[in-house]
């Protein structure tokens, strides 16, 4: 998620329905914070994915995305855990030791239905603490509070240290959060680049889609009412 | 009970029937008839892209797709929240041109070279009486991204007509997201509807 956060920012008479002003109070700020994330995506992060895009192998960029996948399982085996949710918690474990005899970097285990990754701040929501307002974190991207809040949790929290004396798992996780960076990067190259180069407004648009994404992640998404739901709620379709 | 009462339980029992039936048959049709409008689009962008033709032309084609399988109308209306009631007759209508022409451009853009897709159809469930949800995932093999879930909102009034008013991709509505630039864009300029028509043209014009 934190390259999620980070390239949805960098790239990027009011109605009831228009919550973006109480979500976010601090636009101002938000928007030269976005100003920087931009330009060091611009300068550094979007000529590193091309060159990642373009050289690496489809076979091995895979191995780079399953690499990542299963380096976040035990953040979401202890999440899901904590949300209640055991089957994930024992699917995701078990893919991560399984897994872990090529670093994640080959799947080993073929499931339809991959255990879905979760994280402190999706733990929060469950236990009904409020979003808080959106702000932008240099390099880290645009976030709600809870969710960034989460995202420090998840850092200290690291299941990893159970693991330090294996030195190949722990090198592995110290580059996993450049990894997953690049990786998520070149696999967005296009949306990306839509956002930055072709929207009216690229923060509102990386916001928007940053809530709407976070939104269907969540676990309480299927029994509340999406933007877009609301939206046409209350549309009159009759000209 | 007389021969009469038990007449009349028993044509109203048949009359809430047909009407269950009728009522079942109705949602049958728009659903069929959403699905079917999605995949023919899908088979017209796929004829698109397959095509060897220039950027131009394919923007006009895009376009064409557009005023026949979009409710262009709604996704204006939809597009710009409570400043479409204020803007003039000339301005709605200016507006609508620009919005196509901007759909179109960005779906050629996003769909660039891309001519190697299918839609591996989920569900078809309406959503009230005049909408109906499509899902399914968009299969694009050899990308970066090879299994995008979709949902289409098609619009189905009481005649047979279907047309699409939004396109979801993982979750994010491009109506949306349209929306919440044009009213940041239109709150900027102290509620000028004409400053988000200039911010489409200067886009359109890049």
């Amino acid at each position: 998620m934190i390259c999620l956060g980070f390239i949805l920012t960098s790239c990027s008479g009011v109605d009831k329905s228009d919550a973006s002003l109480n979500r976010d109070p601090f636009e101002n700020t938000n928007r030269q914070i976005y100003a920087f994330n931009d330009s060091v995506d611009t300068l550094i992060l979007e000529p590193v994915a091309y060159g990642y895009k373009k050289a690496i192998p489809q076979s091995a960029k895979t191995a780079v995305a399953n690499h990542v996948f299963w380096a976040g399982l035990p953040n979401t085996a202890l999440n899901s855990g904590l949300q209640g949710n055991w089957e994930n918690a024992a699917l995701s474990s078990l893919h991560f030791s399984v897994n872990a005899l090529t670093l994640g970097l080959i799947n080993l285990v073929s499931e339809e239905e991959p255990p879905v990754s979760q994280d402190f701040g999706k733990t929060l929501s469950v236990y009904d603490i409020p979003e808080g307002p959106y702000v932008v974190l240099p390099i880290l991207g645009g976030k709600t509070s809870r969710h960034a809040f989460g995202q420090v949790a998840n850092m200290i929290v690291n299941p990893y240290s159970a693991l330090e004396e294996k030195k190949a798992i722990s090198q592995a996780v110290s580059m996993q959060p450049v990894l997953s960076t690049i990786s998520w990067r070149a696999a967005n190259f296009d949306i990306v680049n839509d956002i930055k180069y072709n929207s009216l407004d690229g923060y509102v648009r990386a916001r928007s889609a940053y809530y709407q994404l976070r939104f269907g992640e969540m676990p309480s998404s299927s029994i509340h009412k999406s933007e877009a739901d609301s939206l046409f709620d209350d549309l009159d379709f009759e000209e | 009970m007389t021969v009469y009462s038990k007449l009349s339980v028993l044509l109203l029992s048949v009359c809430m029937l047909c009407g269950i039936f009728i009522n079942n048959a109705a949602l049958a049709s728009k659903t069929d008839n959403a699905v079917s409008l999605v995949n023919e689009l899908l088979d017209e962008v796929s004829n698109i892209q397959k095509t060897e033709i220039s950027i131009e032309q394919r923007r006009t084609d895009f376009l064409k797709l557009i005023y026949a399988y979009f409710d262009i109308n709604i996704i204006a209306k939809a597009s710009t929240g409570p400043y479409w009631r204020a803007a003039t007759s000339d301005e709605k209508e200016h507006y609508t041109k620009l919005i196509s022409e901007l759909i179109a451009d960005v779906t050629s853009s996003q769909l660039g070279d891309i001519d190697n897709f299918s839609f591996d159809f989920q569900s078809s469930i309406p959503k009230g009486d005049k909408m109906v949800m499509v899902s399914g995932n968009l299969l694009v093999p050899n990308q970066s991204i090879p299994k995008i879930s979709v949902k289409w909102r098609v619009s189905t009034p009481d005649s047979d007509i279907a047309k699409i008013i939004d396109v979801e991709f993982e979750n994010i509505s491009m109506l949306v997201t349209q929306k919440q630039e044009n009213v940041a864009i239109i709150r900027k300029n102290a509620g000028s509807f004409p400053a988000l028509i200039e911010a489409i043209e200067g886009k359109l014009r890049k």
